[in-house]
């Protein structure tokens, strides 16, 4: 409810044409009122036989209205989709304004795409809020008036009957199955993703289940989801029914009192007979704005829920608190980091407990160690994507948390672990680093890079269009395009977060040259668990559960025969081809 | 529009499909009946001058008509959910046993994400087909032409106007729906996009973010958002136009039928309750037909689903089929005699002539290049493909003709990247097998998986998989080693995992690998070189072919294809 309020507050702007959209609804029940109503009149003039001159009017009146019906509905559909394009926008607009600052650090949650996706798809249902659930009752509340209006010349009994019956399609009926439909609101997608979990696993499991004889109890546990989805989906279609057919009998229910009612005033003469027809027909209509009212509670869930969802993640903090900071840079980049502890949640471990070193200008740092050492956490602190919880980190001598995020961005480039490549042009995408970049700047940032050979390979070179995520692109390719784009920026620093993760030896090898070469003269810390390519560093940070467990050249380390030397030698076990991930 | 073998479908289930039929006859009838009351209470109280009194029995016909309509209503809807929801379980269970017959060559791999959206959304879209179109595809092939004989018999020439304005409605829908369908195929396209650009730029949001152009973002998705509202625009005003031609043609033709009967009964040759009711009549005429106009996509969109199920449910021979000869033993040996085998679209074979035999307990290693064939061996091995030519044999039998349910339970099979099923822990590993829980502890000990497990937040009885907790791989890889443990099989097919491992994990993963060996017939598709040398013979795959086979000190010595893999590592670094 608080949520929906909320919502209501964000879409406000776009009233005008909200507002055109309903006043065409209205319009359009209008006309199939005024259509019925003449039609009806019409005949029942004519059974009284007047000069046929008489019924000109009533006449014109059936085509105009006849006209107008279809036309309104044009007019309706035409604007009712203006409008929802002109939310869409908006809606997108305002949520990546409220999204932007809590990425990554508060956005631990969509770490998956399958999250992010389900965001897009909680947006794509708040953009029918307003045409399913904010419209109709507006309509129906506006045809209410005008009828009541056009009926009090019939008898204040007609008006009162008509808001009778609309409040009890409009308000009673869908509060009543809004209620009944609360308990099945959660469970019916629940079950859903039950059954897409069980047929997911069926086939994504197949090779298992098979081995190990289960293809019978898988099957009967896909039957066993189905049937509880189904369960579900058939109380739904059960109180999607309820909903017509009691709109339905509230409608005719109106009509016949409405005659009802008539009738005695008929006799004695209160009423000319020869309307009894068109206010019936009249009334009868009139509930096409009231009847999509009974099926509304459905969109109304699935809004509240929705924007529930939504506002609980953009409710969260920021990692790092708006920054009133100077809009400055670091004095030098010689970068000291003294017993930094960070963790990510309250009650979680260290994520880095207790870490020093010191990385002077054209220093060259690697920090290597298992999965989940830390390794990572530490580049994204000192780009402040967090704060740390305890210790220093310094840069020229000051402590980075005095200099804005942005500033720090400015001189560190980093080529992430898991970049992510858009769906744009390959040059495009190197292009982002640095937007005012000339063309042969990219060009040769590219080459660079070693892109040179793919580029050499297609026929449009970097006007390429890249698929979803870069999707046909290999990783080797996309580590050169992320690596392309740090060289166009051309900071001072630069971080390497696993550049050789999930690609061949062979292109290892080619990638830590290339490396070798680009970076000379650059400070650079190097995050890997691949130990290759490290003979020449300066100092080597071996990280485990977040505390610092050896640090050294390469060769030291090597011959000290600790945790780098155990990881060293597993890797040296493999045979060639394999693709260490 | 009506999709062949969809419709064959409903008429398979006569029990589901009747009362739908019957609820879409039913209610018309009704709606024919309710007019005729009320013309005739509206006729009688304008014109015969009768009073309340005097329409009572009306009324009192009028009342449980209206009930039973709304009655009818309800019941149409659930009916039709009822066909929906039956025929949906019926080809979810076809699908579902086909997969397991097709066997994880032929249905996983990368078709895996397709199989899965078409058993979960393709089906689904079927349930619009049955619970919507269908039932109004029934009312409209019957209330229009009940009515119109009706009518018939009161005006003929109202009865004309109907007969001839009701064709133009099927067949503006047919022609605008299969051009409409390209517009908003387009539209959905560019909807879709848009969609696509927002979840693009949020899933990359931490990329903007470290070259500071996350802030512009806001300025493109207006901008975005602003164009897509201008074309969609333009697209669908044509669109709306042809929903414009249908309205027209129903409220006009209503029109028409009211000043045509109206000036009919000018002149006489009409009473006014004929006349009422025909005007009553009109606007029932037309709704079935253009409510099935605003179904008309769940029709198309059943039809495009629907191919796509029966291709699958169709295609291809299964692999795993129930019958064979039975097969027991305690002890195995294997042999392969010269087998080719290219998978379907292959260009060249994936195996070409290979020949080898495990002994019983006798421990054989595959290493090669990723390529060289290593898991065609162990699809061939589990029956999921068979041989082009030559044979596998096991204890001297083809395995062919074993029954493969059989000589599967002979087997276990650890693989690089086991699944893990949306099941508890004790399920993932026993799968409900009798034995009980100290089975399941004891298989989890042998695997070194225990002491993690009992960690875990509910121990054996978490939830891991998809939507559950999360599990290292290091520790899936366990819990498809106390699969192995658990199933106590005189085959092992193990995949050793190249990656993903910590030396600590590794330490424990190598005992235990080593312990499910003993005493067992192990094929070991190998990664590593100190596993390779623990086995008893090494066969070294190549392009599909073997190259060398023999001891680890002998092939290293020989200098040839094994001596290349194990020492090319090293180069780069």
């Amino acid at each position: 409810m608080n949520a929906l309020l909320r919502l209501v507050r964000i879409i406000a702007p776009a009233w005008p044409a909200l507002l055109a959209a309903c006043l065409l609804a209205v319009a359009t029940v209008a006309a199939n009122v005024g259509l019925m109503a003449t039609a009806a009149y019409l005949i029942a003039a004519a059974a009284l036989h007047p000069p046929l001159a008489a019924l000109a009017p009533a006449v014109t009146g059936v085509r105009f209205f006849g006209l107008a019906r279809a036309v309104c509905r044009y007019l309706e559909r035409y604007m009712a989709h203006d409008a929802t394009f002109r939310l869409l926008g908006r809606l997108r607009v305002w949520l990546y304004g409220a999204l932007e600052p809590l990425v990554p650090a508060r956005s631990a949650a969509f770490r998956g795409g399958e999250l992010w996706s389900r965001f897009v798809n909680d947006v794509d249902t708040l953009q029918y809020f307003y045409l399913h659930v904010l419209l109709p009752p507006a309509a129906a509340l506006a045809v209410l008036a005008g009828m009541a209006l056009a009926l009090r010349g019939f008898g204040a009994g007609f008006a009162l009957l008509l808001a009778t019956g609309f409040f009890c399609a409009g308000v009673l009926l869908p509060a009543a199955l809004y209620r009944l439909a609360k308990d099945d609101a959660g469970k019916l997608p629940a079950a859903r993703a039950g059954l897409a979990v069980t047929l997911a696993d069926s086939v994504t499991g197949l090779r298992d289940l098979l081995i190990f004889g289960q293809a019978g109890r898988q099957a009967a546990r896909v039957a066993a989801a189905d049937r509880r989805y189904g369960r579900l989906q058939g109380r739904t279609a059960g109180l999607a029914g309820t909903a017509g057919a009691g709109g339905s009998l509230v409608m005719n229910a109106v009509l016949l009192g409405t005659v009802l009612l008539a009738v005695p005033l008929v006799n004695n003469g209160q009423l000319d007979g020869v309307y009894l027809a068109a206010l019936a027909l009249g009334v009868q209509n009139s509930f096409e704005a009231v009847l999509p009212l009974t099926g509304a509670y459905r969109y109304w869930q699935e809004s509240a829920a929705a924007a529930g969802r939504l506002f609980a993640v953009l409710d969260a903090a920021p990692a790092t608190p708006a920054a009133e900071q100077a809009d400055r840079a670091p004095a030098s980049l010689d970068l000291e980091v003294d017993n930094v502890k960070f963790r990510y949640r309250d009650g979680l471990p260290w994520a880095l407990d207790g870490v020093s070193f010191r990385l002077p200008v054209g220093g060259r740092l690697a920090i290597v160690g298992p999965s989940g050492a830390g390794k990572s956490t530490l580049a994204a602190l000192l780009l402040r994507f967090w704060d740390y919880d305890g210790g220093r980190i310094c840069l020229g001598g000051e402590e980075i948390s005095n200099f804005r995020p942005e500033a720090l961005r400015n001189l560190i480039g980093v080529v992430p672990q898991d970049s992510h490549i858009f769906a744009a042009t390959l040059g495009d995408n190197i292009r982002l680093a640095r937007p005012e970049a000339a063309p042969a700047d990219v060009a040769a940032a590219a080459g660079r890079a070693a892109l040179g050979g793919l580029l050499a390979a297609l026929p449009q070179g970097l006007e390429t269009p890249v698929g979803e995520n870069g999707h046909g692109l290999s990783g080797g390719e996309r580590r050169r395009l992320a690596l392309a784009r740090v060289l166009l920026k051309d900071p001072p620093l630069v971080i390497l977060d696993e550049p050789l993760a999930g690609v061949d030896p062979v292109t290892a090898g080619e990638i830590i040259a290339t490396l070798r070469e680009t970076l000379a003269g650059k400070t650079a810390i190097l995050i890997t668990h691949r130990l290759i390519g490290l003979d020449d560093m300066d100092e080597i940070l071996v990280l485990d559960r977040g505390r610092v467990a050896d640090r050294g050249r390469q060769e030291e380390l090597l011959a000290r025969q600790g945790l780098f030397y155990d990881l060293w030698r597993l890797q040296n076990d493999l045979f060639a081809g394999e693709r260490p991930a | 529009m009506g999709s062949k073998p969809l419709l064959r479908e409903a008429v398979n289930n006569p029990g589901l499909l009747a009362p739908v039929v019957a609820a879409g006859l039913l209610g018309g009838l009704l709606a024919i009946a309710q007019a005729y009351c009320l013309a005739l209470i509206i006729d009688g109280a304008f014109l015969g001058g009768q009073d309340l009194a005097g329409l009572l029995p009306l009324v009192y016909i009028l009342l449980p008509v209206m009930a039973a309509r709304a009655g009818l209503l309800w019941a149409g809807e659930v009916v039709g959910f009822r066909l929906a929801a039956g025929i949906q379980a019926g080809l979810r269970r076809q699908a579902t046993a086909r997969l397991f017959a097709l066997g994880p060559v032929h249905a996983g791999g990368e078709r895996a994400g397709e199989l899965v959206n078409m058993l979960v959304q393709g089906i689904d879209s079927l349930e619009a087909y049955f619970a919507k179109y269908l039932p109004q595809l029934v009312t409209a092939a019957v209330i229009p032409p009940a009515i119109l004989t009706v009518v018939f018999q009161l005006d003929p020439a109202a009865a004309a106007i109907m007969l001839v304005t009701a064709p133009f409605i099927p067949l503006f829908m047919a022609l605008i729906g299969r051009w409409a369908g390209t517009v908003q195929r387009r539209q959905w396209g560019a909807l879709s996009r848009l969609s696509g650009h927002f979840f693009d730029v949020l899933q990359g949001l931490a990329t903007l973010k470290l070259f500071n152009r996350s802030r512009e973002q806001v300025a493109v998705i207006a901008r975005l958002s602003g164009q897509l509202r201008d074309t969609t625009l333009g697209v669908l005003r044509v669109a709306f136009l042809s929903a414009l031609t249908l309205e027209l043609l129903a409220t006009l033709s209503t029109a028409l039928v009211a000043v045509a009967v109206g000036l009919k009964l000018l002149y006489g040759g009409l009473e006014f309750r004929q006349a009422f009711f025909v005007l009553l009549l009109a606007p029932e005429y037309y709704l079935p037909l253009r409510l099935l106009g605003g179904h008309f996509h769940a029709g198309l969109a059943g039809a495009t689903a629907a191919e796509r199920i029966y291709g699958l449910l169709a295609g291809g021979p299964p692999a795993i089929c129930s019958d064979g000869e039975p097969f027991a033993a305690s002890r195995i040996n294997v042999r392969f005699e010269g087998v080719t085998f290219t998978y379907p679209g292959g260009a060249r074979p994936a195996l070409h002539d290979v020949t080898f035999s495990i002994g019983m307990g006798e421990c054989v290693a595959l290493v090669g290049p990723s390529g060289a064939g290593k898991s065609t061996v162990a699809d061939l091995l589990l029956g999921f493909i068979r041989p082009d030519s030559g044979a596998v044999t096991v204890n001297g039998r083809d395995l062919g003709g074993l029954q493969p349910v059989e000589w599967l339970a002979h087997v276990a099979c650890v693989p690089q990247f086991p699944h893990l099923f949306a099941a508890t822990v004790a399920d993932n590993i026993g799968f409900g097998a009798p034995g009980g829980r100290e089975a399941v502890e004891a298989a989890a000990r042998a695997a070194g998986a225990h002491d993690f497990i009992v960690r875990l937040p509910a121990g054996y009885d978490t939830v891991i998989g998809e939507g559950g907790l999360g599990l290292s791989g290091g520790e899936a890889q366990r819990i498809a080693l106390a699969r192995a443990f658990f199933k106590d099989a005189p085959l092992v097919l193990l995949d050793e995992p190249a990656s993903g491992l910590d030396p600590g994990n590794e330490a424990l993963v190598r005992a235990a690998l080593e312990r499910l060996a003993a005493g067992r017939t192990v094929l070991v598709i190998a990664h590593r070189l100190s596993t390779a040398c623990r086995a008893d013979r090494i066969i070294v795959l190549s392009g599909g072919r073997i190259a060398e086979e023999g001891r680890h000190a002998d092939l290293l010595a020989a200098g040839g294809a094994y001596r290349w893999l194990a020492a090319a590592y090293r180069g780069p670094a």
